[in-house]
């Protein structure tokens, strides 16, 4: 079986690079993920490939690299960066054109070789600060 | 449902005005200021310890700001061919034809 760290890895790279199938290969069907940027609990790769591709339209030459990975029993825990440039409607917000950095980590918990769960948070205000969505107040 | 709610928030250059020093000023930044901003001029994603540091390479301000006139842009032909279309732009290019020196 493949080493539980890389299959983390690449579950979280590879949609990025264009396989989008890697979602099918590595996340079993009864997969739910937590994100505090979706209302819902993510379900099944279905869900996880329709939670990835918002982002994915709004940043088509996002990147993420994993940074950093600690890995204990059936979870890894992975330490992450994202780049890109928005180029597409992405929460609500136009095209700006803006590069955009954000760290997140996620914790994911593997079954049989498969990821079936997952807890995920990140720096989505700073992404909203960095997109210029959220209001710059003047500084005291 | 269409409406202005659903409508995408056009945030482009809406900082514009506290820009400062190439980048906009954060609000709240005592509370929470991210440590990457896109440059104002270029949109390049800068970490703040680069921010002094950062230079704009001149291809990626062209492509940035020719982004943010997409619109206008676009709407180029479309604006020039109702012109041409319109008995102002008639009148100009019955004026232009009979103006043109003959070869």
């Amino acid at each position: 079986m493949a080493d539980a760290k890389q299959i983390v890895r690449r579950l979280i790279e590879e949609p990025w690079t264009g396989n989008m199938h890697v979602i099918d290969e590595l996340i079993g069907p009864g997969y739910i993920g937590f994100d505090p940027s979706a209302p819902e609990p993510i379900r099944g790769p279905a869900g996880a490939k329709t939670q990835i591709q918002q982002y994915i339209d709004g940043f088509p030459d996002g990147r993420i690299t994993v940074d950093d990975q600690i890995a204990e029993g059936d979870k890894v825990a992975s330490r992450w960066t994202a780049r890109g440039t928005q180029t597409g409607e992405v929460a609500g917000i136009a095209p700006t054109g803006k590069g955009v950095t954000v760290s997140g980590i996620t914790i994911s918990r593997l079954d049989n070789g498969m990821v079936v769960e997952e807890w995920t948070t990140w720096d989505t205000l700073g992404m909203l600060v960095q997109l210029g969505a959220v209001p710059a107040p003047t500084q005291a | 449902m269409e409406g202005p709610l659903r409508r995408p928030l056009d945030v482009a250059g809406s900082e514009s005005e506290t820009a400062k020093d190439g980048f906009p000023e954060i609000a709240m930044s005592s509370f929470f200021a991210s440590r990457h901003m896109p440059c104002a001029d270029c949109g390049a994603s800068v970490a703040a310890e680069e921010r002094d540091e950062h230079t704009c390479d001149p291809e990626r301000v062209l492509e940035f700001r020719l982004f943010q006139l997409r619109d206008g842009v676009a709407g180029f032909d479309t604006d020039l061919r109702g012109y041409l279309d319109s008995p102002e732009g008639r009148f100009e290019q019955w004026l232009a034809e009979r103006d043109r020196p003959s070869s």
